[in-house]
């Protein structure tokens, strides 16, 4: 097999490897550069073969299972496709133009990605098609994505996720003016490694390092009058943890898989409800009552 | 209120997990926008889910909660009604 332009990408510890047999160049977004590794092994959690052309006979929507949208605009779709799914990716800018389409092995593991090739190149991993591989890596690994901030305090790391507007960025800069470190304010990748949750930044829209430290308290947030903590228990722990993972319910086996990793999390480290004032009080105050 | 055989048959719908003595359940959606709606169960409604199984009526189920929690008739109606209508909810 005549293999060009190999690439591995690492994503919360899990490689990624992308190749095409054909001479386009393979590119990615500014956000991917810190994430791209040089693996000397064929080792991969997920592979990816890329081709430079959208074939016609993908482009139907038969057996449609899930589709998601940005503001009335479509973004992508999901169809049952042999034993797997067919992803139809859209450009974000331009909403009625397939930007990708993905056929994924229904071990999640083996994926081919067709892309338009533009001057000789191709970017399979461009939005939103990149956030979906990472996806579909929790769903075959120990691991789970969720919307939140996460930060580091004297070596102890802590995870701050609610609904949007709570304050998980507001959070992350109140830590970040105290001069701890911000592993990332919007989505983290959570991974069980040798039995301690790992917290991992993901690529961005924007150029970053690829950072990790241990996870050891998650905190769901809510905006009151004064600080406030209660830890959380059983059902109600994991349901309202998990509410804020990232997750598609299409697929059974898939939210059955969430719910185990998220108990495993919940048995390792402790959750809990947080009511905060967006002030510098609330380091002293998690200090104190954790 | 839906039936227990109605209720039987929606229950593939539905991923769970048992905390404990509670249960997480999250529907299967087709749409993204729905993805945050998912729900517990107290120790008896993860005990009366476990026992719709397409066979068990109203009958057997009562008299497995009253074996199983040690409380009078009357509890476990109150109980097994608000379970049903609970559900119901849920699967509407």
């Amino acid at each position: 097999m005549n293999v060009s332009n190999i690439h591995d990408i690492n994503i919360g510890g899990f490689t990624i490897k992308l190749w095409s047999r054909s001479t386009v160049d393979i590119v990615f977004e500014p956000g991917y550069n810190q994430f791209i590794i040089n693996s000397e092994t064929n080792e991969k959690a997920i592979g990816i073969e890329v081709f430079p052309s959208i074939p016609e006979k993908l482009k139907n929507e038969d057996n449609l299972v899930f589709e998601t949208n940005d503001e009335g605009k479509q973004l992508w779709h999901i169809c049952s496709y042999k034993d797997g799914y067919k992803v139809i990716a859209f450009n974000p800018l331009l909403p009625d133009e397939i930007q990708q389409i993905a056929i994924i092995s229904s071990t999640a593991d083996n994926w081919e990605i067709y892309t338009e090739a533009h001057n000789n190149k191709v970017m399979p991993l461009a939005y939103p098609m990149g956030p979906l591989i990472m996806y579909y890596l929790t769903v075959s690994q120990n691991a789970i994505m969720i919307h939140s901030s996460g930060i580091v305090d004297r070596d102890k790391g802590r995870l701050f996720s609610g609904f949007s507007g709570v304050g998980k960025s507001t959070m992350a800069g109140i830590w970040n003016t105290n001069g701890n470190t911000i592993i990332n304010d919007d989505r983290l990748f959570l991974s069980i490694e040798n039995a301690r949750v790992i917290m991992h930044n993901t690529p961005m829209f924007y150029e970053d390092e690829h950072r990790a430290h241990e996870l050891n308290a998650i905190y769901l947030l809510k905006q009151t009058k004064e600080n406030c903590i209660r830890r959380l228990t059983d059902a109600e722990a994991v349901s309202r943890f998990l509410a804020f993972c990232i997750q598609h319910g299409y697929n059974k086996e898939y939210l059955e898989h969430h719910l185990t990793t998220v108990f495993d999390i919940y048995n390792r480290i402790p959750i809990y409800e947080l009511g905060f004032k967006p002030d510098a009080d609330i380091i002293e105050f998690i200090r104190t009552h954790e | 209120m839906m039936t227990l055989q109605e209720i039987y048959l929606k229950k593939s719908q539905f991923a769970t997990r048992k905390v404990g003595k509670e249960m997480v359940l999250v529907p299967l959606k087709n749409n993204i926008a729905t993805m945050d709606e998912m729900f517990t169960m107290n120790e008896v409604g993860c005990f009366i889910w476990e026992s719709i199984d397409g066979r068990n009526n109203e009958n057997v189920i009562l008299t497995s909660v009253i074996e199983a929690f040690d409380i009078d008739l009357k509890t476990a109606e109150h109980d097994y009604d608000a379970f049903l209508e609970s559900i119901s909810k849920i699967m509407a």
